[in-house]
């Protein structure tokens, strides 16, 4: 055997283009994969990463060019090859871990406990506990990360594809998952790793891939790039820091004044497990309070219950003082309240509307004449003062992200709300509208708005909150700028429970 | 929003003319005779053409009250029960109120009818609106509940016993809308289509709440967090749509068989489905709509009138309708918004 | 007693499960009524002809599986809304078979063949009540014991899954749809050759109330088997109700649907009252 790296995968020419829209995330891209490699692919939010490695694991199919493995180009081929940790779980949350492991396209009845003792065995090897008797549904994100991981070892599957496999750890557990890459690395497996944090690529990557909008910009050694360069071939130009000073972010509100929004003693549970214990916090005018944790059974319960669409079982919501229980989507709204939902496609625009109908949805629009037109006309003038591509007759749908969430953005904080509540809102973002958005949220704070901020992001809870409070497990601890706990490992640690999993 | 002139229906209506000139060339020992009933033998005579007119009428009205529920984004398949019950509480209204004179009689039948049947689907939208009962279900369930009782006092206690049929008492002559057409049923509520069609044009196109209604029924999800009062959403327009079915039953009445007889809905609730998914779910659709489908059925029910065919050809093809009506691969595409509230 | 109810609720109990299936595999499946009365009139056309009430049943199986084609055709290669789908197969089939029974009867009515015999039983119990009994134990077998129950149960929950793992969900759905045809035949067969006659509407709304069985039974075997064992025992304390209430037959034909919509209501109380959401 020669030590020289081999070629495990090939990639001529591969373009990719979504027929709904005819938004091409993939074009044109050429690129060896090397057995026994750990390659890092990155790009920003919609570089065409996650497609190109939805290509390679045979998920998607490709409009055009090859993927070639030593078994063949055929999808199965590379299904068999390749086992891949998905950003977004796929899991069945109805069926229990093990069968979603189980799941493959053999029909017959199975020995379950025989394949658990086989799966169990790779679980001891690697040091990997799991439950594999519990209910995909109620795993949180770094358990469903390792789920599907567990699976890719017992399939013996050659090729590892890891997208962003750290956005839902803590960077303890980043620290340990990386270990566990050079060890699998160690035994001969080639892992893909994608993600936007130079950081972790300088650290573990032997060759680096930088995308940007569905290009391949270059691929280098690692000791061959810098992470200036890396930046710029990411970003495309010279952008600065890729995150915002904090000196930007308004100061923490007197106590002296009455908060526009208050939970006291907030619990919930669910299917009899408790969801929230004995929350409370307060919200002054003017701050960003941001609330980082884990969404699943975590911050998706604050964003349902002060949305108003899930009622808790005890503990009392108060808007500007006043007890609004039972809270509803409509006594939100009618209290003046803004709310840009993590769900934007579902909660936050009708995909199937045009522009017009959802800019108008919250304001009744006065006058004479067919609504309808009422509605186009202030549509045009709307879309041309906040910037926004698209015309008043267009279906969202065919709107980029960005440009939805743009619109959504604009919509919410039109009438100067006493009360924002945002969720997740740079989710899916590239960087300037990132960036964008930040700068707009500390806008609306510094003009007197109280800003809820719900995020699983670290970053973005620590470049814009004035205080943080961090939901582990249920329960709620804050943090101020000024305590000494108030650092990325602390914090990033509280919010993932990295203590259990 | 573009105006369409071919309908994106035409392939399927097109397949479905023919699916039943096949059937009648296959199975008719005279098919040419048979043929000639089917299509033009419509218009030949007073009798057929105004028989074809006046379900031309009812259907549009149902056709209306489907079109309405699908773009609040609710399904009312209580079409039947409630054009039955539209019909039975103008049966009763005629029989507490025997004394009226004509015209204020006959507009009041007409509105116990339509009270009726809007009362009939406003219960499925109560359901839907607090407990988030399935509208589907509970509509079908409510009208084939409600249909069996009916049929049930038809039957018994409001039995003419000088009837050898199983009908109420006849309405008297000043409760009768009187033909325009004799001797067929077409009468003066052919005015009604022609009032109530652009009506609820203008009502879900160019008003706040048809904007809201039809928000409501493209994304639930969106109108209910953006604060739109889902209450009078999932229930208003379940409401109207159950209002203009028993308009339909009380016109049935008071306009084609003048008592009330077992199953004198015969399928206006489900042909009315039939229509808004020809029409397009859009309001400007359900005139043609109704037309294509009241002239294939009268040409059904003459072809086999006058002929040796065995086979329920009207309900055949209506059935062939459906099974194509939905498909996205036989509809003509048009860069245009597709009407959301997809059932299911 | 338990007999009469167990051999009233074997159709229910075999469409509920051709239903679960579908339903398992993410298809709103509203054709179950048709299919079962396509499937009790091919039952007793083929047994009336050949004298076998085993061809009978053969033939209605074909029946339920031929109209599941159509069901097929119309949701998957026609990209209709299955639920439209299903009504045109609801109005169709009853259309068919009078027409069918007027060429082949001369009328549109009850057919009750002479020499129909009597179905093999064991114990008292009929024999599709065993099959509807064995086929739940089936179902829950495939369900939590097979690669196919596991593909059934994600593809109504996530298809993405199944797509990763290189399986086709559509071809999933249709084999479902194919099932549950095969039981709604059987359904169809035990319920006219149980009764030994065909009476057009003979389905009664049953193919409805096997759906709302679905929901009441929480989608899981034991809880459908379950709620149409007591949809039976309503309809059956409905029907003594008569004789000593003195109700007419026709009024208690409402009340299945009464009963199936109280029964919606009351599952719709309860799920509105737990914190999930939709």
């Amino acid at each position: 055997m020669s030590p020289a790296p081999t070629g495990l995968l090939k990639i001529e020419h591969l373009t990719h283009i979504f027929r709904e829209n005819g938004i091409t995330p993939c074009s044109d891209i050429s690129l060896e994969i090397n057995r026994g490699e750990i390659l890092a692919i990155m790009g920003e939010n919609g570089a065409g990463k996650s497609t190109l490695m939805f290509l390679i694991s045979g998920f998607m199919k490709e409009s055009s060019g090859r993927i070639i493995t030593p078994e063949g180009d055929s999808r199965e081929a590379r299904r068999l090859l390749s086992g891949m940790v998905h950003q977004k779980p796929i899991l069945a949350g109805n069926l229990t871990v093990l069968e979603n492991m189980i799941l493959s396209p053999e029909k017959g009845f199975f020995r379950k406990e025989t394949l658990k003792q086989e799966i169990q065995a790779v679980q001891k090897h690697y040091d990997l506990p799991l439950d594999l008797d519990s209910r995909a549904r109620s795993l949180t994100a770094p358990q469903i990360q390792r789920c599907e991981l567990i699976r890719a070892l017992w399939k013996k599957k050659e090729l590892l594809i890891l997208d962003e496999p750290t956005a839902s750890l803590s960077p303890t557990q980043s620290e340990e998952l990386f270990e566990l890459i050079f060890r699998l690395k160690a035994e001969g497996k080639t892992i893909l790793f994608i993600t936007h944090k130079i950081h972790e690529v300088m650290k573990i990557a032997d060759r680096i891939a930088v995308l940007r909008q569905g290009k391949l910009q270059g691929t280098a050694c690692r000791e061959e790039m810098s992470p200036a360069e890396i930046s710029r071939l990411m970003i495309g130009e010279d952008e600065g820091p890729e995150y915002l000073e904090n000196s930007n972010v308004s100061s923490a509100p007197d106590s002296g004044e009455m908060p526009v929004l208050e939970l006291t003693d907030i619990q919930l549970s669910e299917l009899g497990s408790p969801r929230l214990k004995k929350i409370s916090f307060q919200l002054f005018p003017g701050e960003i309070l941001g609330i980082g944790g884990i969404r699943e059974n975590g911050l998706i319960y604050i964003e349902d219950l002060l949305s108003g669409i899930i009622q808790p079982d005890s503990g009392f919501i108060f808007i500007n003082g006043e007890n609004r229980m039972p809270l509803t989507p409509l006594k939100m709204r009618r209290s003046g309240i803004s709310y840009i939902p993590a769900d934007r496609l579902s909660r936050g625009a009708d995909p199937e509307s045009t522009l017009a109908e959802n800019i108008s949805v919250l304001k009744r629009q006065r006058g004479r004449g067919s609504y309808r037109a009422r509605l186009i006309q202030r549509a045009r003038i709307f879309i041309k003062e906040h910037g926004i591509r698209g015309d008043a007759e267009q279906q969202v749908k065919t709107l980029s992200g960005g440009n939805i969430q743009k619109m959504i953005v604009a919509r919410e904080l039109e009438n100067r709300p006493p009360l924002l509540i945002v969720s997740e809102p740079s989710w899916g973002l590239d960087f300037k509208s990132r960036k964008r958005l930040h700068r707009q949220l500390i806008q609306a704070a510094r003009d007197g708005i109280a800003v809820l901020l719900l995020t699983t992001d670290l970053d973005e809870l620590l470049s814009i909150s004035s205080r943080v409070c961090v939901l582990t497990e249920g329960v709620l601890s804050i943090i101020e700028r000024n305590e000494e706990q108030w650092n990325r490992n602390y914090i990033g640690e509280k919010m993932t429970g990295a203590d259990r999993v | 929003m573009k105006k369409k002139r071919i309908p994106a229906s035409l392939p399927v209506l097109l397949l479905c003319l023919g699916a039943a000139a096949l059937v009648i060339i296959l199975f008719s020992k005279t098919p040419a005779q048979t043929l000639y009933y089917f299509f033009p033998g419509v218009a030949a005579n007073r009798l057929y053409l105004g028989e074809m007119l006046n379900s031309l009428v009812l259907l549009s009205i149902t056709g209306l009250a489907i079109v309405i529920a699908f773009n609040a984004g609710s399904f009312n398949l209580g079409g039947e029960g409630q054009v039955y019950t539209g019909a039975i509480c103008a049966v009763l209204a005629a029989r507490q109120l025997p004394d009226l004179p004509g015209i204020p009689g006959i507009l009041l039948l007409i509105l116990c009818g339509t009270a009726g049947g809007a009362l009939l689907a406003f219960v499925s939208g109560v359901l839907k609106a607090l407990w988030d009962v399935d509208d589907l279900i509970s509509t079908f369930l409510l009208s084939s509940g409600v249909a069996k009782l009916i049929d049930y006092l038809i039957a018994g206690p409001l039995s003419d016993p000088a009837s050898y049929l199983i009908t109420t008492e006849p309405l008297p002559d000043k409760y009768r809308l009187p033909s325009l057409l004799i001797p067929s049923p077409f009468n003066i509520s052919f005015i009604l289509p022609l009032i109530l069609l652009p009506l609820f044009h203008y009502y879900l196109n160019h008003t706040r709440q048809g904007y809201e209604l039809q928000m409501t029924g493209s994304s639930s999800s969106f109108a209910r967090h953006s604060g739109l009062n889902m209450g009078i959403y999932q229930t208003l327009p379940l409401t109207i749509s159950g209002a203009l079915h028993g308009l339909a039953g009380s016109l049935v009445l008071t306009g084609t068989y003048f008592a009330g007889i077992q199953g004198l809905t015969s399928g206006l609730g489900w042909n009315g489905i039939a229509v808004a998914l020809i029409a397009g779910r859009k309001v400007p659709g359900i005139l043609p709509a109704a037309l294509f489908f009241a002239w294939m059925t009268q040409g059904s029910r003459i072809a086999l009138l006058h002929s040796d065919l065995t086979l329920e050809l009207g309900a055949v093809i209506q059935g062939i309708l459906f099974l194509l009506i939905s498909s996205s691969v036989l509809r003509l595409k048009f860069k245009n918004r597709p009407a959301g509230g997809s059932p299911s | 007693m338990i007999f009469v109810i167990l051999a009233s609720a074997t159709p229910l109990i075999l469409a509920a499960l051709g239903g679960l299936l579908t339903e398992r595999a993410g298809v709103l499946n509203i054709a179950l009524e048709g299919m079962i009365l396509g499937s009790a009139f091919t039952a007793i056309l083929v047994s009336s002809i050949s004298g076998s009430l085993f061809q009978g049943t053969a033939a209605a199986v074909l029946a339920g599986l031929l109209t599941a084609v159509v069901f097929n055709f119309g949701t998957f290669t026609l990209k209709g809304n299955p639920f439209i789908t299903g009504l045109g197969i609801n109005v169709l089939i009853p259309a068919l078979t009078a027409s069918l029974s007027q060429s082949l009867y001369g009328n549109q009515g009850i057919i009750r063949p002479s020499d129909m015999g009597t179905l093999p039983s064991v114990g008292g119990i009929s024999i599709f009540t065993i099959a509807a009994l064995a086929g739940a134990l089936i179902v829950l077998a495939v369900f939590f014991r097979s690669g196919k129950g596991l593909m059934i149960r994600s593809c109504g929950e996530q298809e993405d899954l199944l797509v990763s793992r290189g399986i086709n969900p559509v071809r999933i759905k249709q084999e479902m749809v194919l099932y549950s045809g095969l039981f709604c035949g059987l359904a169809g067969a035990s319920l006219s050759l149980g009764l030994g006659v065909y009476v057009p509407g003979m389905s009664a709304g049953k193919g409805w109330i096997a759906l709302v069985a679905i929901y009441l039974g929480y989608r899981r075997v034991p809880g459908v088997v379950l709620a149409c064992l007591l949809f039976s025992l309503a309809e059956w304390g409905a029907n003594r109700a008569q004789g000593f209430l003195g109700l007419p037959p026709t009024l208690i034909l409402s009340f299945p649907y009464f009963m199936t919509l109280a029964a919606l209501w009351l599952f719709s109380i309860r799920k509105s009252r737990s914190p999930s959401r939709n």
